[in-house]
């Protein structure tokens, strides 16, 4: 008996440890992107071009659907052990792996590559990706929020769609006739804007107003939504929703979020970086273009990028880092750009036909290029996502009523503090 | 394969009583590995400040401090109380209703008795999608259902007030073990009480709240506390996906909190210590469990217990 169960135990420990060993063989690259599916077919693209130029290295690509669970997984995968060797990720979120070196600093990389070279790229996007004085990852794209509207829309209601230079009066005014009750039941059929209550999406809006989100932008300890020209820019924001009801209300945007409105063609405009591209290009029912953000005070966008990264733990950095030399060649960089999901990094390729091409939509993709002066970082804090995700649900709650500006701006501030205290900043302090 | 010829040998020669613990061996060896060594890790885990990337630093009892003084700590477990151990006996109370109502055999009751048991087989994750279409506040079967009546109807999982009623009513969906157990019970009532009560003139009311109800009661007991510390850790899936923890907190659970400290904060000893909560009030239950199965002895026949 007590043999058989020596055996027994021995066997399943056996088992166990060759059932490790196998999975811990290697198998090749792994490489980790998120995104809808048309941006997935984008890195499929990608990858497989990748494949042909160089056979001999293995690589798999590993999809997550949504953004915010894309970090969870990311987090889950390291605390694991065994993360992707390559990972995209935006500016915003690389921080808490970079603060505890989980990453590959790819400078060093970078300098030594006979591919590419740091001038190459737009220096706002090496600088957001960069953590204490080396470059971190390498960035893909330069983004920024513009105003994507729907010509049908602007078409039927007579009015022309929106230049250059418009500002927040204009927009407002483009808004309220595009908000629509047609059937007068009392319920808006069409509304004229889709934005998301976040303080991603307030940021540019507050610094337009000449105001700031943090006190200090490089060694930020608080939120600063509550001082007078911030505050107004917010109470602005939140008036789109509560005085002039042109974005829908937290019911209806539950029940169908403006993004869906806005591709069913009952939004006439919707705020959203270049990632919309791919998913938009597959609208049939109208003609779509993009707008830059109106202009405030002063004109100000918000950077969106995202960077290919290292895993410090990878046991093939040398295949690794050719990968994402090639995903950021001129070459690598124009197959993602074609698929419309970036805004290259690469000026060379911003500047050429596999961005700007003509033919598809959006056809004032010059916007993105001409925002690009006007860009500002949010923070690169290793708390940043929870700060963002904090006040933006208080940020919410005014946007929707509940609560006014004064007391989302001074929630905001308390219920961040912390997270500025325990947060590792990108420049030692 | 002298192995196996040893295996047979043995179990020939053992009494059925030790091949019953080797069976069983097998299976404490599964749970040891699988279950209670994960799970006095992370008890340990509490006395650690640890993010899963770098080595676990000893900081004794900080973490405690640092998550039962956390706001939300006392908010979710007030909203896990209220979202799980409220509505489980009212669940069971449903499950007992729909039993008795399928009691009798008939034309359609076995398709309705599966109507009522085969949600219970759909996948939690599914279940939550379909809840969040079912009660979408200007799309969903419900309201168009509600606003037909001339009532105007709630929001559901978007109204504070209401994503607590809707996420109980969801989980109704999954009454059908319960549902299955009732109907054993009831069955196991003689029909001659029923039928003695019906020539006294007891009304059907009657028969149920004095016979039927006292009889299963035991059993009724049995299955809400399951039920709970099911729901407990069950429920977690159902409202991430159909509420995330909001609108602004309204259903944010115990579970939610280690899930957000644990794999967004990386802050795997915080999550730890409100883990040793959550098992404090399922340990609370468990020997809630374990008062009824002694007094009403419950699952316990008279022949010997094996472990």
């Amino acid at each position: 008996m007590k043999l058989f169960i020596r055996r027994l135990i021995g066997s399943v420990l056996v088992f166990f440890f060759t059932g490790c060993s196998i999975a811990a063989q290697p198998t090749g690259l792994r490489f980790m992107v998120f995104g809808d599916p048309a941006e997935y077919r984008a890195y499929k693209e990608l990858v497989d071009a990748f494949r042909a130029s160089q056979p001999e290295i293995r690589i798999e690509l590993t999809h997550v659907p949504s953004a915010s669970d894309y970090r969870t997984r990311l987090a889950t995968e390291f605390a694991a052990g065994n993360p992707p060797d390559i990972t995209l990720m935006n500016y915003r979120r690389y921080a808490s792996f970079a603060a505890k070196g989980m990453l590959e600093p790819l400078g060093a990389y970078l300098d030594t590559s006979q591919t590419i070279a740091a001038e190459d790229f737009y220096p706002i996007t090496l600088q957001a990706f960069s953590w204490q004085n080396e470059v971190m990852c390498i960035p893909q794209n330069i983004s920024s929020l513009v105003v994507y509207y729907n010509r049908d829309l602007f078409d039927q209601a007579g009015l022309a769609y929106p230049g250059d230079d418009w500002d927040w009066g204009d927009f407002l005014q483009v808004a309220q006739a595009l908000t629509l009750d047609s059937d007068g039941d009392g319920r808006i059929e069409q509304y004229g804007l889709g934005v998301e209550a976040s303080l991603f999406r307030l940021a540019p809006f507050v610094w337009q107003n000449e105001g700031v989100i943090v006190n200090d932008p490089a060694f930020p300890t608080r939120l600063t939504l509550a001082r007078p020209p911030s505050l107004d820019a917010f109470q602005w924001f939140v008036d789109l929703r509560l005085v002039h009801g042109v974005v829908p209300d937290r019911v209806e945007e539950a029940a169908l979020d403006s993004e869906s409105r806005f591709l069913n063609g009952e939004t006439a405009m919707f705020l959203n970086s270049r990632r919309g591209v791919p998913t938009y290009r597959e609208i049939t029912r109208f003609q779509w273009d993009v707008a830059p953000l109106p202009m405030g005070k002063v004109r100000a966008d918000i950077l969106h990028s995202d960077a290919y990264c290292l895993a410090s733990s990878s046991e093939n950095k040398e295949a690794a880092w050719r990968f994402i030399e090639f995903a950021n060649s001129f070459e690598g960089q124009s197959i993602v750009a074609k698929s419309g999901r970036t805004v290259p990094s690469l000026i060379q390729v911003a500047q050429s036909q596999a961005f700007l091409e003509p033919g598809k939509a959006p056809q004032r993709a010059r916007v993105f290029l001409e925002t690009i002066p006007y860009l500002n970082l949010v923070p690169v804090i290793s708390t940043w996502e929870e700060i963002e995700r904090t006040a933006s649900l208080e940020i919410e709650r005014a946007f929707y009523g509940d609560i006014s500006v004064e007391e989302a701006a001074n929630f905001a501030f308390l219920r961040t503090e912390e997270y500025f205290l325990i947060g590792i900043y990108s420049i030692e302090r | 394969m002298p192995f196996f010829r040893n295996l047979r040998q043995k179990i020939k020669r053992n009494s059925q009583q030790s091949s019953i613990s080797l069976i069983l061996g097998v299976y404490l060896l599964g749970v040891s590995l699988l279950v209670f060594l994960p799970a006095a890790w992370s008890f340990g885990l509490a006395f650690f400040q640890f993010d899963g990337l770098t080595p676990p630093r000893w900081n004794g009892g900080v973490n405690f401090i640092l998550a039962y003084s956390d706001q939300l700590f006392s908010l979710s477990v007030r909203n896990s109380l209220a979202l799980i151990i409220l509505p489980a006996p009212v669940r069971v109370l449903g499950a007992l209703l729909a039993a008795r109502l399928m009691q009798r055999r008939g034309r359609w009751i076995g398709w309705l008795r599966s109507a009522v048991f085969l949600p219970s087989a759909i996948p939690v994750a599914a279940m939550a999608a379909a809840g969040l279409w079912i009660f979408n506040p200007l799309y969903g079967p419900v309201n168009l259902l509600l606003q037909q009546l001339g009532l105007s109807p709630p929001a559901w999982f978007v109204e504070p007030l209401w994503a607590k009623p809707a996420l109980i009513l969801l989980s109704f969906w999954s009454i059908g073990e319960g549902f299955l157990v009732c109907l054993a019970a009831l069955q196991d009532i003689p029909s001659e009480i029923d039928e003695a009560a019906r020539v006294d003139g007891a009304g059907l009311g009657r028969i149920f709240v004095s016979i039927t109800l006292p009889v299963v009661a035991p059993t009724l007991a049995l299955l809400a506390f399951r039920d709970m510390i099911l729901s407990f850790h069950n429920s977690f899936i159902a409202i991430f996906f159909t509420t995330a923890g909001g609108p602004y907190y309204a259903t944010f659970t115990v579970t939610q909190l280690i899930y957000e400290q644990a794999f967004d904060l990386l802050s795997f000893g915080t999550a730890s210590a409100t883990l040793w909560a959550l098992y404090t009030l399922s340990g609370l239950l468990v020997i809630g469990l374990y008062v009824i199965i002694r007094t009403w002895n419950i699952g316990i026949t008279d022949e010997p217990f094996i472990l």
